[in-house]
């Protein structure tokens, strides 16, 4: 196991490295110079020159990679264009934010897709079935974002239930600790039901079908003879080893939910890493995209590798 | 339950074609103008002029609705194909070499699908600065063609052991002509499969980023960037926002029923 584990640990570090270069040429090749924004030759004509001296880009393209490089070693991200702080600090901000949307989602969405998996598996080819297939189906059809403004239009402008935008309210100073804890929850609904509605349908229908795939083993016919009833079959026999490709399925499945986050944190104003990157984007704040990106990318390889070793503890013969 | 589901398919297959068309034969009706605004006609309802209700300029969401449509299709069939392009030749390189070349292509394809594929596509765009069609299309493609390559490497792989290339490779056939006439032709099924999801996903993708503000530009009508169009009237004038999106999802879903049906087809053959 341990074995196992170094192994895949070794392969995403190598596929880090390999991002890390990926990322910081595909950045600086492209055309655009950072300098040249809000840049007015009738004010300060040198202006841009010494921009560009100070952020290095004067320099040869790999001189700037490897003083990228060792300031990453160092710790260092370097230093945003746009407002000259650390890199770090502004991720370190957005970092926790982004978090506190995904990882919700990602649960509820784990959470609600095996029940309603299961429930289906119960009433196999009944109404429940087939209606909760149409639903996911339709669910899978629709883009988070549109999801995302449908919801705000019911919610908060129509019925005025839940907040349309902001992490906090403007109240946010006075409130006591539980204040705090409650108004971030009732912020968090909105967005957390927006991604992981739209990608349900994903874990629900894999459970559906490996557990329909589950029903018609060996195993099960025996502990069908045995006489153990339906219920227990499916849950003491059948779901244990349908679970496991749902593991391996919502570690495939993490980079499109870090990607619908983008869109959500823009939609709901929310101060995450998604927001910060596209914002960035636009202002060519090239240490912050490609602090971005590398760190997104550090994501989903840490969520490969779990899966990966959950995977192989749910399932020995993966191992070898 | 099987004539049940053929039913589902046939109007899945009806209406995708029926959006298709209309989007094709837009341009034939001149009523049916995207970007003529009439300030008299700002934010109407829906009505029997303008089924869709018109959009603070007084321009006709119907035919926005349409218009965008066209670009939707045009975008997602265009990078799809050259996502195939790319990957096709990739995939079957990588599995019928084999060996240090397979695992150096995996790799790549490993490395490039660490990166959340719209985020990478986002950045790009925006850093490019370019937001012509022909930009997107390559940017998404660009992007995209992993799937692709990764389904004909594994394919390729376990067909490359079967008997009937073993045959041709001893028959003295080169390479090129085994893995194009051979191996290729028993990889159609699944890659029309993929292609089919390729298309609908790609829809979603190029409708998140005009909706962003980076896909398709205004005047020029999108589904995603309607959509973005409307949110700052959501509550009193709900149609510009909800149509378009109705037209994505409408779409998506007949793909991926059809995509499902043949699908299941083919597993059905083996």
């Amino acid at each position: 196991m341990l074995n196992y584990i170094i192994k895949k640990f070794f392969s995403g570090l190598l596929l880090l490295a390999g991002l890390l270069a990926l990322t910081f040429f595909m950045v600086r090749l492209s055309p655009g110079n950072p300098a040249a924004i809000g840049y007015d030759p009738m004010k300060s004509p040198d202006s841009m020159t010494r921009l560009e001296k100070a952020w290095g880009l004067d320099q040869p393209l790999h001189v700037q990679f490897s003083a990228w490089m060792s300031g990453l070693l160092q710790g260092d991200l370097g230093r945003s264009y746009a407002n000259n702080l650390p890199v770090a600090d502004i991720m370190k901000q957005a970092i926790p934010n982004t978090l506190l949307l995904t990882i919700p989602a990602l649960l509820l969405q784990i959470i609600a897709g095996t029940l309603l998996g299961l429930v289906q598996i119960v009433y196999h080819h009944r109404f429940a079935d087939r209606f909760i297939s149409a639903v996911t189906l339709v669910l899978y059809a629709i883009p988070a974002f549109w999801l995302a403004l449908a919801l705000v239009m019911l919610f908060s402008q129509t019925w005025h239930i839940f907040p349309s935008s902001q992490m906090q309210s403007f109240a946010w100073q006075e409130m006591s600790f539980w204040q705090k804890v409650g108004d971030r929850l009732w912020r968090l609904v909105l967005p957390v039901l927006s991604m992981s509605l739209a990608s349900l349908g994903v874990t629900s229908r894999y459970i559906r079908n490996g557990l329909a795939d589950m029903m018609k083993k060996t195993f099960i016919t025996a502990a069908r003879a045995r006489g153990l009833s339906e219920k227990r079959i499916i849950y003491n026999h059948a779901l244990r080893n349908a679970l496991i490709p749902v593991i391996t399925v919502t570690g495939q499945h993490f980079p499109a939910l870090i990607s619908s986050s983008v869109v959500i944190e823009l939609i709901f104003s929310w101060p995450g890493m998604g927001r910060l990157m596209v914002l960035s984007s636009f202002a060519r704040d090239y240490p912050v995209i490609i602090a971005c990106t590398f760190l997104m990318a550090v994501f989903v390889i840490i969520g490969t590798l779990l899966a990966d070793i959950l995977t192989a503890l749910a399932d020995p013969r993966i191992r070898l | 339950m099987t004539g049940w589901k053929n039913k589902i398919v046939i109007v899945a297959i009806f209406l995708l074609a029926l959006i298709i068309i209309s989007v094709l034969v837009a341009p034939l009706f001149a009523r049916l103008d995207p970007v003529n605004h009439s300030l008299d006609e700002t934010w109407q309802k829906p009505s029997l002029k303008h089924w869709f209700g018109t959009d603070k300029f007084g321009r006709d969401v119907f035919a926005r609705v349409l218009y965008g449509g066209r670009i939707s299709f045009l975008i997602a069939m265009l990078a799809m194909l050259l996502s195939l392009f790319i990957g096709i030749p990739y995939g079957l390189l990588s599995g019928y070499l084999g060996k240090k070349t397979d695992a150096l292509l995996s790799w790549f394809i490993n490395l490039f699908m660490a990166i959340p594929q719209f985020l990478l596509i986002l950045t790009i765009i925006a850093i490019l600065d370019k937001n012509s069609v022909t930009w997107v299309i390559i940017v998404i493609a660009l992007f995209s063609w992993m799937d692709v390559a990764r389904l004909v490497r594994n394919q390729t792989l376990t067909l490359k052991e079967r008997d009937f290339i073993l045959a041709a490779q001893v028959t003295g056939l080169s390479s090129l002509r085994i893995l194009v006439r051979h191996i290729l032709p028993n990889l159609v099924g699944s890659l029309v499969v993929l292609a089919t999801l390729m298309l609908a996903n790609i829809i979603l993708i190029e409708s998140a980023l005009s909706f962003i503000g980076l896909g398709i530009q205004p005047p020029t009508p999108s589904w995603g960037n309607i959509i973005n169009d409307g949110r700052q009237a959501l509550v009193g004038c709900w149609w510009i926002s909800i149509f378009p999106g109705l037209a994505i999802i409408f779409t998506v879903l007949c793909i991926h029923i059809i995509g499902e049906h043949i699908q299941e087809k083919n597993v059905s053959r083996y």
